[in-house]
């Protein structure tokens, strides 16, 4: 009996299952904050609630280093549209982007506000 | 003498025309985008706290402009909005004016703070109440 490496496995699993249904958008934003602020911590949730193909709507959670003395908040979610808008000539080139969180591994405690529905005013809210 | 008059009106229909229709360009690139600039100036510069979002305080078209509205009824706040989805170029132009990518956007006296993320943040470790009460005061 030896459950945790099961649950290690099966957690690999998922995760494996998770990055392969990552689409381009998806990865890119995870390429770019990456290199932007080699995150301790990081999450890019695709919350597009027509089609999760859409890719039109992401929520973001940044924790790093790099927002040490960083204030204040607005400066910070600045710096992340940019590094995920800097491939993109500084426009979002989807409808809509969450900060849930930029934190510093000091400030981060875990917990990520759940977001509301869009909407978006036109169906679906893909429109930019 | 009839068809004298009728060449003499098209004459002067077209006269007054041609400059109109010369100017049209010109008129077509700048001037939404200019007035939607000064309606968000006049909007930001005469409610101390002015939220841009989708829908009205009644009827938000989108979770996160129904957040913002919430957040700032919860304060008590005294403020305005304009709903993007009906004026286009405002909805553009807002993107340009603050250098921010989405909608709803906060300005509190004259400035901008954020959007929906930012107001959550800041009002739940008590910034925007404080932020909204000194405004309010001034």
């Amino acid at each position: 009996m030896r459950p945790l490496p099961l649950l290690a496995s099966m957690l690999a699993l998922r995760r494996g299952l998770a990055m392969s249904t990552a689409g381009p958008r998806e990865l890119r934003i995870t390429q770019a904050l990456t290199s932007a602020f080699a995150p301790a911590h990081l999450e890019v949730l695709n919350e597009s609630h027509g089609r999760r193909e859409d890719e039109s709507h992401f929520k973001v959670v940044v924790v790093s280093d790099k927002f040490e003395g960083v204030k204040p908040l607005i400066k910070r979610h600045r710096l992340v549209t940019a590094a995920i808008t800097a491939d993109t000539g500084g426009q979002l080139d989807f409808h809509s982007l969450s900060v849930a969180a930029a934190k510093t591994p000091a400030e981060w405690d875990g917990v990520v506000a759940p977001s509301p529905k869009c909407a978006g005013g036109d169906g679906r809210g893909t429109k930019r | 003498m009839r068809v004298l008059r009728v060449a003499a009106l098209v004459a002067a229909a077209n006269a007054f025309v041609a400059p109109l229709a010369a100017r049209r360009p010109v008129a077509v690139r700048g001037a939404p985008e200019d007035a939607a600039d000064a309606k968000i100036d006049s909007f930001v510069k005469d409610n101390k706290v002015m939220l841009f979002m989708k829908g009205t305080k009644i009827f938000p078209q989108c979770g996160f402009s129904n957040m913002a509205v919430q957040i700032l009824n919860a304060i008590g706040a005294d403020f305005e909005t304009c709903d993007v989805l009906s004026d286009d170029f405002i909805r553009q132009q807002i993107k340009v004016y603050s250098d921010w990518p989405t909608i709803p956007q906060l300005y509190v006296d004259g400035e901008f703070v954020g959007g929906s993320d930012i107001m959550l943040e800041m009002y739940q470790a008590g910034e925007l109440q404080e932020m909204i009460e000194v405004a309010a005061a001034s």
